[in-house]
């Protein structure tokens, strides 16, 4: 992302619901565990530049649409399409690659303990083959996005939980994904932290990624006043453009 | 895997060994012990096969002649001995001779003047190295049988105060190889098993850092590569100290043999000296594999995500 948009305020993005934007495509994908259906066909679009709130109680399948999204599993039925390619087929090779074109964001952070902040962001970025020049020009540029160019040599431990929260923020923004998923991001943050955190989300998503929250926050959910996908028991029950939780 | 990747990956396997340097520590230290014992074991192992050998070379007949007997009936029963083919060589021992040795014993310097050159009471002797010594025996015999011993020409043989030394040198280290075999191999089972539990306990511990690098976007490779040299660094040092700490044993338990009671210096540490750099290498190669190979064991565990 250019750093004149970094800086700059930038427009409410416009979500164009064409096909041709359509970006992220769940069809009738069911997943079970033994007896236990965690999902059960779901279909669900997701365009270019949305940002959509997926809601629910615990275990009505958000977590397993995250897995199944971030292919650490696969679908027992139906299939997942992104940006055009079905993920359910992707060969065991070519994850790497795969994820290196998401970023995912975690409840409890997932930041390598023995790594300043500035690696762990580096990291995901030497990983993917990376050049040193290229790595040094973009992590500064994205710890100055989410807030933290001042931590960057502060390993996680020394970092408050909306710090930490930042910090993989940036790792999973580092490479320039397409999408962003967070994985109940605010669930162990005071509000204040949350609403820096929503803030940031919702700035990614002005700079034109498609961000996909999952949360139990209503008062988040209330606010921000964006497409909200709620889930029970496996199913999706209710899909908003501007929605509220539980309305 | 492009330089970069492979400078990355080594950067990193540094680095843990160096953050996680308790973990490090650890299976760095059970290593070493294993090389150690292994080590030992084995050149202990060399040792006593040296030394066994050393006294079966040092098994011989020694025939001490009466003053009585001519040089010519010496030489003549050298000669029936030669065309035995039991007997591997021959040397003959002048009184002159006799007595330069006996002037190089050493503790004799008291009774040194008491033996000179005009009044030398020291015999003659053939001292006879046979092909095996198992054979010693049936060469006493012959040499008794001759017309010479009944003739009370020869003094003494020194057969008889030699044999049970010798069978009890050879029954003992005999006991002592086995144990030694036996004991090693248990050694080596138990530290395999704990090795293998040390490292992977070391890679459980950091089973969330795999699954982190997985998530990023690492290919198997990257999230091994770390993990692997760690394993290596291990059996490097191991190697390392192990290495040290057997040189330091080895001065030791070599200035407790040269006091040994049999005479018979033990030939470790020539022995040694002659391998050290196989030994070292040895150790390192050993080392190494294991350590990269139960990283590698360990960590494909927590590499499927």
């Amino acid at each position: 992302m250019p750093e004149s948009q970094v800086k700059s305020k930038p427009a409410l993005p416009v979500v164009d619901r064409r096909p041709e934007n359509l970006i992220i495509e769940f069809k009738d994908v069911s997943k079970r565990y033994g007896e236990i259906v965690a999902l059960e066909q779901v279909n669900l679009k997701i365009y270019r530049n949305e940002f959509v709130s997926l809601i629910g109680a615990s275990g009505a399948g958000k977590s397993t649409l995250i897995r199944l999204l971030v292919r650490e599993e696969v679908p027992s039925q139906g299939h997942i399409v992104i940006a055009g390619k079905d993920i359910t087929k992707l060969k065991y090779g070519d994850l790497p690659f795969y994820r290196r074109q998401i970023g995912v964001v975690f409840q409890d952070f997932k930041l390598l303990p023995q790594k300043t902040v500035r690696e762990n962001v580096s990291f995901a970025l030497e990983v993917a083959g990376v050049k040193d020049a290229e790595i040094e020009r973009r992590v500064p540029k994205v710890l100055e996005l989410v807030g933290l160019a001042d931590r960057h040599g502060n390993y996680p431990t020394e970092l408050s939980g909306g710090e930490k929260q930042r910090a993989a923020i940036a790792r999973a923004l580092v490479h320039g994904p397409k999408l962003l998923i967070a994985d109940e991001p605010t669930g162990n943050l005071d509000p204040e932290n949350t609403w820096d955190i929503i803030r940031l989300l919702l700035r990614i998503n002005q700079l034109g990624t498609i961000v996909l929250l999952a949360t139990h926050n209503k008062d988040v959910v209330d606010r921000i006043r964006r497409r909200v996908v709620t889930l029970e028991g496996g199913k999706v029950v209710s899909d908003q453009i501007e929605g509220r939780y539980g309305s | 895997m492009t330089f970069t990747t492979l400078s990355r990956v080594t950067r990193l396997g540094v680095v843990n060994f160096w953050r996680n340097r308790w973990l490090s520590l650890v299976a760095t230290t059970v290593i070493m012990l294993t090389l150690l014992v292994i080590s030992i074991f084995s050149l202990i192992g060399l040792g006593i096969v040296r030394t066994t050998n050393e006294v079966r070379e040092r098994i011989d007949l020694v025939v001490y002649f009466d003053d009585k007997a001519t040089d010519e009936e010496i030489q003549q029963l050298r000669r029936t001995l030669e065309a035995n083919l039991e007997v591997k060589n021959i040397e003959f021992v002048s009184k002159e001779q006799a007595l330069e040795i006996f002037q190089r014993i050493q503790g004799v310097e008291r009774v040194r003047n008491v033996v000179t050159a005009q009044d030398n009471p020291l015999p003659r002797s053939l001292r006879v190295k046979p092909v095996d010594p198992q054979n010693l025996e049936a060469l006493a015999t012959e040499v008794k049988a001759t017309q010479l011993a009944i003739d009370g020409k020869i003094r003494s043989l020194s057969f008889d105060r030699n044999s049970a030394l010798v069978r009890r040198l050879i029954g003992i280290t005999r006991f002592v190889t086995i144990l030694g075999a036996l004991l090693s191999s248990i050694f080596l089972l138990i530290s395999i098993v704990v090795i293998f539990n040390t490292i992977r306990l070391a890679v459980f511990a950091r089973r969330d850092e795999v699954e982190i690098m997985k998530l990023v976007g690492a290919n198997d490779a990257f999230v091994k590569g770390p993990f692997l040299l760690e394993g290596g660094i291990y059996g490097f040092l191991a190697a390392a100290v192990a290495f040290l700490l057997m040189n330091l044993s080895l001065v030791l338990v070599t200035s407790i043999t040269r006091q040994s009671v049999t005479g018979i210096e033990i030939p470790v540490q020539s022995f040694f000296e002659g391998y050290i750099w196989w030994i070292l290498l040895g150790q390192m190669g050993l080392g190494i594999l294991v350590g990269t190979f139960f990283s590698w064991w360990a960590v494909r565990r927590y590499i499927r995500v």
